[in-house]
């Protein structure tokens, strides 16, 4: 019987551990994804990203700790489209769909829509066998849309999917969060999640590196500024420590790190180097990648 | 209730329908090919009757099995709360089919063999496809319960034939009444409508079909405690 959770946490994942023989792919992860959120779970292979999501479906089940989910009224507590889509290849897209509508206990009514969502309605009569990968890919995720689920898990779900289908897939998957599901995706392309995912959990060896908001992952921007040559540009960074302005030498420029709007603290660099008579060569905002900020991370864990 | 008209809807397909046309037509060859051995083409049905339950026992085998290889079993048990439910739901498809089949054979023996000119007494043809039901049913449930153990295609066809065919003909006569042990000898006679010396309809019935129900539940135990990496 499942417990019966807050309405915002459809499954929580409680202490779970889960090893392989020898090998720990899950190390005491306590998560919780949130209903009408997209969480982006990412991570080197071997991370754990499919392991962790196996666990979430009861597909393999945790060696130590629990997984909890909540019985949501109307709504399928949860789907999932992990690894490559398992279709019924020798049937029709409309006879998987109807397979998994009385699986699921969907409507009727509801092939057609889903169909359309995730755009193969024009491919319905085709034996799955005859599509291309990417094909087969929307018709997964079409299948994993049936019933509305509570929790939604997408791994690497763009695998194979052309750019447009790939812009598609994301706005699809805001509308899915923007619904009330809790949508999990679990990404290389650390990249395509920007704008979408309004979270991010971060995995390495097991074990949960970042939980939190996408934003606040990637780190605030700083400032790089240079002076026409290196003693003025040491000059500046003197005076700008006076002013108040977090500023170290960096490299043969400064690094000025912002405690207001960074472009607040840009004019008041300007200004003071204007004051001095310094000349600037070099006054930029310099905003770590997603892809920096993730190796930052991995790398800290591993040291 | 749900997994087994899922099963159902799955079964219904080309493949499935080819397959009954090949079990059709073995019961109707050795229909055809009994007259000229002097005998009546109902012989001839229940002569063939062994070899259509072995093809639905591959054909179980097949399909469950191939629910691991490929991924397909991850959508029935992501779908549903609990895992018993669902290995039983895909058992009672399966074995509708199976004797869904049977009673397709035995309605195409009346038809074939009034063709041939022989009508034989319906409550002749209604036994005979009671007995390969009940063979088709024992079958399928070796071939499911072996699908669901090796999880592997080529595995699980090895095995159940191996152990139809060639293990239980050395097995027999090694050892005291082996022929009223043996499951698929025991099955075989009872499609023939001649169990062994000894051997009453009862016990036959359970000695065809125990050892088959023992391997199931430990089948669907170990598919409620084992993880599915598939």
């Amino acid at each position: 019987m499942p417990v019966m959770l807050k309405s915002h946490t459809p499954v929580v994942l409680s202490n779970v551990t889960k090893r392989f023989g020898s090998t720990t792919a899950v190390r005491s992860v306590s998560w919780a994804p949130v209903r009408g959120q997209v969480t982006a779970l990412v991570g080197l292979n071997g991370a754990g990203k499919s392991t962790l999501m196996r666990v979430m479906t009861g597909l393999i089940k945790p060696t130590e700790g629990s997984v909890s989910v909540a019985a949501d009224e109307g709504r399928r507590p949860l789907s999932a489209m992990i690894e490559n889509p398992a279709l019924f290849t020798g049937l029709t897209v409309r006879r998987n769909l109807e397979i998994h509508r009385v699986l699921t206990g969907a409507d009727r009514a509801e092939i057609g829509a889903i169909a359309e969502l995730a755009q193969v309605g024009h491919v319905l009569r085709r034996r799955v066998s005859t599509l291309s990968q990417g094909y087969r890919q929307r018709v997964a995720i079409a299948v994993s849309l049936l019933r509305s689920p509570a929790v939604l898990l997408l791994d690497e779900p763009t695998n194979a999917l052309d750019p447009e289908a790939t812009m598609h897939l994301r706005s699809l998957i805001r509308r899915v969060a923007d619904g009330g599901t809790a949508v999990v995706v679990s990404t290389h392309q650390l990249r395509e999640m920007e704008g979408t995912a309004d979270a991010l959990t971060v995995l390495h060896e097991g074990r949960v590196l970042y939980d939190g908001p996408f934003e606040s992952f990637v780190g605030s921007t700083t400032l790089r500024v240079r002076a026409l040559g290196a003693e003025e540009t040491r000059r500046l960074a003197e005076l700008l420590q006076v002013e108040g302005i977090d500023a170290e030498w960096v490299a043969g420029g400064i690094r000025a790190t912002p405690n207001e709007h960074a472009d607040q603290t840009a004019r008041r660099v300007f200004t003071t180097a204007a004051r001095a008579g310094i000349d600037l060569v070099e006054l930029s905002h310099l905003t770590p990648t997603l892809e920096e900020a993730f190796h930052a991370a991995i790398s800290g864990a591993r040291s | 209730m749900r997994t087994y008209r899922a099963e159902l809807l799955r079964s219904v397909n080309r493949a499935t329908g080819a397959f009954l046309l090949l079990c059709i037509a073995l019961s109707v060859f050795s229909m055809v090919n009994a007259g000229p051995q002097h005998n009546t083409p109902l012989w001839g049905f229940r002569q063939a009757a062994i070899f259509v339950a072995t093809l639905l026992m591959g054909r179980a085998a097949t399909v469950t099995a191939g629910d691991f290889s490929t991924g397909t079993i991850r959508s029935w048990l992501i779908s549903a709360p609990s895992r018993g439910p669902v290995l039983l739901g895909k058992l009672a498809a399966t074995m509708s089919v199976a004797l869904g089949f049977a009673l397709v054979a035995g309605l195409s023996a009346y038809a074939v063999s009034s063709a041939l000119g022989t009508v034989p007494a319906v409550t002749e043809v209604a036994t005979a496809t009671a007995q390969l039901g009940f063979a088709c049913a024992t079958l399928t449930l070796f071939g499911h319960s072996i699908g669901v153990l090796a999880r592997s295609v080529p595995v699980a066809l090895t095995v159940t034939l191996a152990w139809i065919l060639p293990v239980e003909a050395v097995l027999d006569g090694r050892f005291h009444n082996s022929e009223q042990w043996l499951p698929g000898l025991v099955a075989h006679q009872i499609t023939l409508g001649q169990l062994a010396p000894g051997s009453t309809p009862p016990t036959a019935l359970t000695h065809a079909m125990l050892p088959f129900l023992v391997l199931e539940i430990a089948a669907l135990a170990q598919f409620i405690r084992s993880d599915i990496n598939s």
